[in-house]
């Protein structure tokens, strides 16, 4: 850790589990800063500071984005799809937390090039244990040479 | 195979049984002919050889009278031959040429050639040899009674056998005749020595005294004729029989073809249908898997967030994660009875009616007053709407869903306007929902019609209208979709209904 502040941006259109995963972050101390979107199209304005996101300093470059998969507007599988084929955000860990176990649904995750795909546990205890997992693993033990 | 294949093989077969008389008679008349046209070429052929033969005859007759006769009066005019001598050998025609003949056949059996029947024939003659039966002394009068026949042609039976009988008059008597021919006691003694009787004697000048005929067996070239179209119109038949069996084997194979074509087709097309209904069904359960653990995540996770509360004495945000648990055991109490109700769409087709379109809208705007007037919203109809054939109540579903959806994304339209209308395409009736609201980004089009598919999570309702007006829509044989220009330009929902 090197002391700079870390981002993670959530794409959850569904506020409660939203909600679970802010407060579990927020309980380990993983990052300074999560910002919530709710759709794949804000999380897109936001990764190219677009409209609202404009603003650099207020919205950082995330250093890690759970992606869920089924989101309004722009689906997750379109908005990993970008963020892999754009130079300046291939190198983002990209996540994906979802409710779907589908066989389909991991193999395209995968064959767009996610990073690490799990799914959300039914089980509140379980669904902290790996809130904290994925939070240390990939900010804190996971190297990133920017 | 079906009715309709069916009758168009009898139909085939028909006209096959139609097609092999045509020709099996065409066949049995060209035999006829050729039969008719080989057998009059060896009957001409035959009849050039006796003619041949009869007029070599006739030659001979003609040099012993004008040749042979006068050098001999003459020899006894000058005394070198008696005045008394007469020979048959050296002096009748007749004879002379008979026995010619008998020497003409013994030349032709050392040839190997069939004996050629040969007669000279009178009504009056010298020798009864020559005697003419009834039907030669007929002959002889009707070539004296008709003066421009002067041949006679007939193919006759003798002992089963086939011969070409063929007669010609002999030499007209003149005066020069009557030497030996006229009054008995006018002739040359030594014919009177030889000849006793009256026979041929006595004749007259301008008569044909007899005939010369001839007759040859033709029974080998009639069969030869016979055998030569026997075989040829065999050949033609067997050639017919090789293409009307071609034809009827093509006319199987074509209609066996046909028939597994139509099989296969008809097992592909079940085949997609039943991919299509599987990917549907596919989709549906991950839909439905996904949709329904998303609150039992909520529910679960609540209830540890609360425990850990209780624990941690947090007690200031426990009756807001109460009522997350709460309100996601009703969102899936919603989505189940949602589930349901899609579930019962596919009964639709025992339930459908004549429905007038226009009084199905007034009574779904009716049941809307309510959310109408406190959107202070007037829904205008097209003026006249037709009947339809459909099931009464889920029209009315869909109709109810559409407005509603109007309603529910109008935005802050200042002036909200709902339109029920029709226009006509190709002869086919569009109904359409039209509002000004917020409208619809063209690459959510396809999409707001899948199972809880919602453009705003925040928006009240599980998502599955759509998806239900879509089903019952197609339930009917329609088709539903959606014409938007784009965010803040409005959207008109269009459904075709099959008309009944």
């Amino acid at each position: 850790m090197n002391g700079e502040p870390l981002t993670i941006l959530l794409v959850e259109d569904n506020p409660d589990h939203a909600e679970l995963v802010m407060r579990n972050m927020e309980d380990f101390q993983v990052a300074n800063t999560i910002i919530h979107v709710e759709d794949g199209e804000a999380a897109l304005d936001y990764l190219h500071a677009r409209g609202r996101y404009a603003d650099r300093q207020q919205f950082p470059t995330p250093h890690l984005m759970l992606l869920d998969l089924r989101l309004p507007k722009v689906d997750g599988l379109e908005v990993l799809k970008e963020v892999k084929t754009t130079p300046r955000l291939k190198a983002m860990p990209v996540v994906i937390l979802t409710t779907s176990d589908a066989e389909r649904d991991m193999a395209q995750a995968y064959e767009h090039h996610a990073n690490s795909y799990v799914t959300k546990p039914v089980n509140f205890t379980e669904f902290s244990r790996l809130l904290r997992d994925l939070g240390f693993y990939w900010l804190a033990w996971n190297k990133r040479p920017w | 195979m079906s009715l309709q294949t069916l009758m168009t093989f009898a139909e085939k077969g028909r006209r096959f049984i139609w097609m092999a008389v045509i020709s099996v008679t065409g066949i049995a008349v060209l035999a006829v002919i050729i039969n008719y046209a080989i057998a009059t070429f060896f009957i001409n052929d035959a009849e050039d050889k006796i003619r041949s033969v009869l007029l070599s005859h006739r030659a001979l007759h003609l040099y012993i009278q004008n040749v042979m006769h006068p050098a001999f009066y003459n020899a006894q005019d000058e005394g070198s031959v008696s005045q008394e001598f007469y020979s048959p050998e050296i002096l009748s025609s007749s004879y002379i040429v008979r026995n010619m003949h008998a020497f003409y056949n013994q030349e032709r059996n050392k040839e190997g050639l069939p004996e050629i029947y040969y007669k000279m024939a009178s009504v009056n003659p010298r020798n009864p040899v020559n005697k003419a039966d009834r039907f030669e002394t007929a002959l002889i009068r009707m070539f004296n009674e008709n003066r421009d026949i002067n041949e006679f042609r007939e193919v006759i039976n003798i002992d089963g056998k086939k011969y070409l009988y063929y007669a010609i008059p002999f030499l007209e008597t003149q005066n020069r005749c009557l030497t030996c021919h006229g009054k008995r006691d006018k002739a040359p003694l030594g014919l009177q020595a030889v000849y006793p009787g009256q026979g041929g004697f006595n004749e007259k000048t301008g008569v044909f005294r007899s005939i010369e005929s001839i007759r040859v067996p033709i029974s080998d070239e009639i069969s030869t004729a016979f055998v030569l179209t026997f075989s040829l119109s065999a050949g033609l038949f067997v050639l017919f029989l090789l293409i009307v069996v071609n034809r009827l084997l093509k006319i199987v194979v074509n209609e066996k073809t046909a028939t597994l074509e139509a099989e296969v087709a008809e097992r592909r097309k079940r085949e997609d249908e039943l991919e299509m209904k599987n990917a549907a069904l596919e989709r549906f359960t991950y839909t439905v898997s996904h949709d329904l653990k998303s609150p039992l995540i909520t529910i679960k996770g609540f209830a540890g967030a609360l425990e850990k509360d209780l624990q941690d004495g947090r007690y200031e945000r426990m009756s807001g994660d109460l009522k997350r648990v709460s309100d996601a055991a009703d969102k899936m109490n919603d989505l189940l009875q949602d589930l349901l109700e899609l579930s019962t769409i596919g009964h639709v087709v025992d339930t459908m009616e004549k429905v007038d379109m226009k009084l199905l809208v007034d009574d779904v705007l009716a049941q809307l007053a309510g959310p109408l007037t406190a959107h202070n919203l007037y829904v205008t109809m097209h003026p006249c709407l037709p009947y339809v054939y459909c099931d009464r109540r889920r029209m009315s579903e869909v109709v109810q869903n559409l407005i509603e959806n109007a309603i529910n994304y109008m935005g802050d339209q200042k002036s909200p306007q709902i339109q029920f209308g029709m226009r006509q395409e190709d002869g086919v009736k569009i109904f359409f929902v039209q509002d000004n609201g917020i409208g619809i980004d063209e690459r959510y089009h396809q999409t707001i019609f899948g199972l809880f598919n919602k453009l705003d999570a925040k928006s009240d309702g599980t998502g599955i209208g759509l998806a239900i007006v879509k089903r019952i829509i197609e339930v009917h044989g329609g088709r539903v979709w959606v014409e938007s220009e784009g965010l803040g330009m409005g959207s008109r929902f269009c459904f075709t209904v099959p008309e009944g």
